[in-house]
């Protein structure tokens, strides 16, 4: 099975130099039980890095559709679309 | 006839079973099947399978009346400029030099300009400009050159793209070679565009592969296009010379032959001071490493498998003893190890040295694109499936913290048993 990399890969991307997804305050992130970010995003953007102790947001591969911003338990992520001309460009979508 | 499954592109997404009018298609564990009763080979699916994983086979294309003419008139053209053309002859390499050292791109270029010379029976001739430089005629015959055309000015101490240009025009009008060659440095691409619109011919720029079709006398120059995942071939048929700009490295350095000697032609040119807009200031030399990644022939690249920042230290090692330039993958960037300038891949930068080490990166495909056309891989991971492994020349299963310092150490000893360091 090809891996969701692969996946995403398919999909056409315009990255900007900065993330447009920001993690409020890390600090809550240390006490959120489950960390529901890790696993409801369907680009699996965020990711618990054990040895940092924070989450890290691969945000290129972010597909825009927002649940993280709903789905974070503890309101601590700071959504935004990316700036215009960048982020995901569906094609043919 | 039905529609056929790539089966090692799919992906299993489904989108064909949509997109299926007469639901010919299913997805079976990892693939799509079609059942070829129900197929009526309409194609509809091929266009929505965003892995390139269906395809027609598409029945033989006859030529319309209007296409054979065209090719017809094309080729009653082709005759006609063709005596023109046989005027030309000979395939020229700009011998690229800065204060007297030359670039070693020269010397490829001259090894593949010896093997087509040999296919159309033509001669191979050096062109070789600046000041003071006619000792590398000497280099010239020594790796191929028959003949050397030797231009000296003091105005042409340092490369200026003018009076570079002017000279180049000139030997090209006189001299009429049948084929040019440059490498394509900052500088072989510079001049060679230049000298290309002036004579009004055609240039392919970059070029990884070059052949001689040797009845038309037709150079096939060969060239990546669209990042790679395209080879266009490309052929200049109605203007002489045929101009192409090659790649560093791709083509292998042929054997020095000492002693072998040619014809050194010198030409005046007549060069004014006044006529050049461009004055060279000061020539200021490159230094720091991120920013020449893509020059780099030696790279060692971290990936999140190192763990931490204070573990780069073995990465770097490595990567000094063999005079290297470190890298990193998104993960190792994104851990705030590196900065942005040193990521290699898809939203990275595109390397492609001699030598690429992998140490704890997984391979994922957006890692890949920037870096599998290097010449040699050398993975380094812990987990026997990870992908890079499908792309590495040598991989090397096992803990990064023991295999890199003990790779270190050896390589260490080994330059300097052979004094190279
Ligand atoms: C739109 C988009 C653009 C992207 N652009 C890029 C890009 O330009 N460049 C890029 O690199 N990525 C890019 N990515 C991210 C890419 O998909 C991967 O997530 C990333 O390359 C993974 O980096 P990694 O291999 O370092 O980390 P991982 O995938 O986490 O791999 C770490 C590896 O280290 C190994 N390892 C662990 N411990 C050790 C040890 N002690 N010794 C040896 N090996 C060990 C593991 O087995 C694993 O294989 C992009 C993603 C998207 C969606
Ligand atoms: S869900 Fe929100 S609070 Fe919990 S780990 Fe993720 S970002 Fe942090
Ligand atoms: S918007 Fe969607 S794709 Fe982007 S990070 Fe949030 S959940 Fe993931
Ligand atoms: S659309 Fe292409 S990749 Fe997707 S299941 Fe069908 S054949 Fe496979
Ligand atoms: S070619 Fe047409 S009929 Fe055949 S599988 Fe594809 S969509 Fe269905």
């Amino acid at each position: 099975m090809k891996s969701l990399e692969d996946k995403l890969f398919l999909n056409r991307y315009q990255p900007d130099k900065e993330s447009h997804l920001k993690v409020i305050n890390r600090d809550k992130c240390l006490e959120c039980e489950g960390k529901p970010c890790t696993f409801i995003c369907p680009a699996k953007v965020y990711s618990w890095n054990p040895k940092e102790k924070i989450i890290e947001t691969a945000y290129e591969g972010c597909v825009e559709c927002g649940t993280c911003r709903y789905g974070c338990a503890h309101d601590n992520i700071e959504w935004k679309n990316p700036r215009g001309g960048f982020g995901i460009m569906y094609k043919y979508g | 006839m039905t529609v056929r499954v790539i089966e090692k592109n799919c992906i299993a997404c489904g989108l064909c079973v949509q997109a299926c009018p007469f639901e010919a298609l299913e997805v079976k564990g990892d693939v799509a099947v079609v059942d070829p009763d129900k197929c009526t080979n309409c194609g509809d699916c091929v266009e929505i399978c965003p892995a390139d994983a269906l395809a027609l086979d598409e029945p033989p294309k006859e030529m319309t009346k209007k296409e054979i003419k065209s090719v017809e008139d094309n080729e009653a053209a082709a005759k006609e400029i063709k005596k023109e053309l046989k005027e030309y002859n000979g395939i020229w390499i700009f011998i690229e030099q800065m204060d007297g050292k030359p670039a070693p791109v020269s010397w490829e270029l001259l090894g593949e300009g010896a093997r087509l010379a040999k296919q159309i029976d033509t001669e191979l001739v050096g062109v070789l400009i600046g000041d003071k430089v006619a000792s590398l005629a000497g280099e010239a015959f020594s790796y191929g050159a028959d003949k050397v055309y030797l231009v000296e000015n003091p105005l042409l101490k340092n490369y200026v793209t003018e009076p570079y240009t002017k000279v180049l025009v000139n030997l090209c009008k006189k001299y009429k070679p049948e084929i040019f060659l440059f490498g394509a440095t900052s500088l072989g691409r510079d001049i060679a565009g230049a000298v290309a619109t002036q004579l009004q011919t055609g240039l392919t720029a970059d070029c990884t592969e070059l052949t001689v079709d040797e009845s038309s006398r037709y150079l096939m120059q060969t060239r990546p296009a669209f990042g790679g995942n395209i080879m266009a071939t490309i052929v200049c048929r109605h203007r002489r010379p045929q101009m192409a700009t090659v790649r560093p490295r791709v083509m292998s350095m042929p054997e020095r032959q000492d002693g072998r000697t040619g014809e050194i032609i010198r030409e005046d040119m007549d060069l004014k001071q006044e006529e050049i807009l461009t004055r060279i200031i000061e020539v200021i030399e490159e230094k720091g490493s991120a920013v020449y990644l893509d020059k780099a022939e030696i790279i060692v690249a971290a990936g999140r498998g190192i763990g931490s920042k204070t573990n780069l230290k073995v990465i770097e090692e490595l990567s000094e003893v063999l005079g290297g330039t470190v890298a990193a993958s998104r993960a190792a960037v994104e851990a705030g190890w590196f900065e942005h300038t040193y990521q290699v891949g898809q939203t990275g930068v595109t390397v492609r040295p001699k030598v690429y080490f992998a140490v704890g990166i997984s391979g994922a495909i957006q890692h890949l694109v920037g870096m599998q056309t290097s010449d040699v891989i050398v993975a380094i991971n812990n987990d026997p499936d990870a992908p890079i492994f499908k792309f590495a020349t040598f991989g090397i299963v096992g803990d990064y913290a023991t295999v890199v310092p003990a790779l270190t150490g050896e390589f260490k000893k080994r330059l300097n048993e052979e004094g190279l360091r």
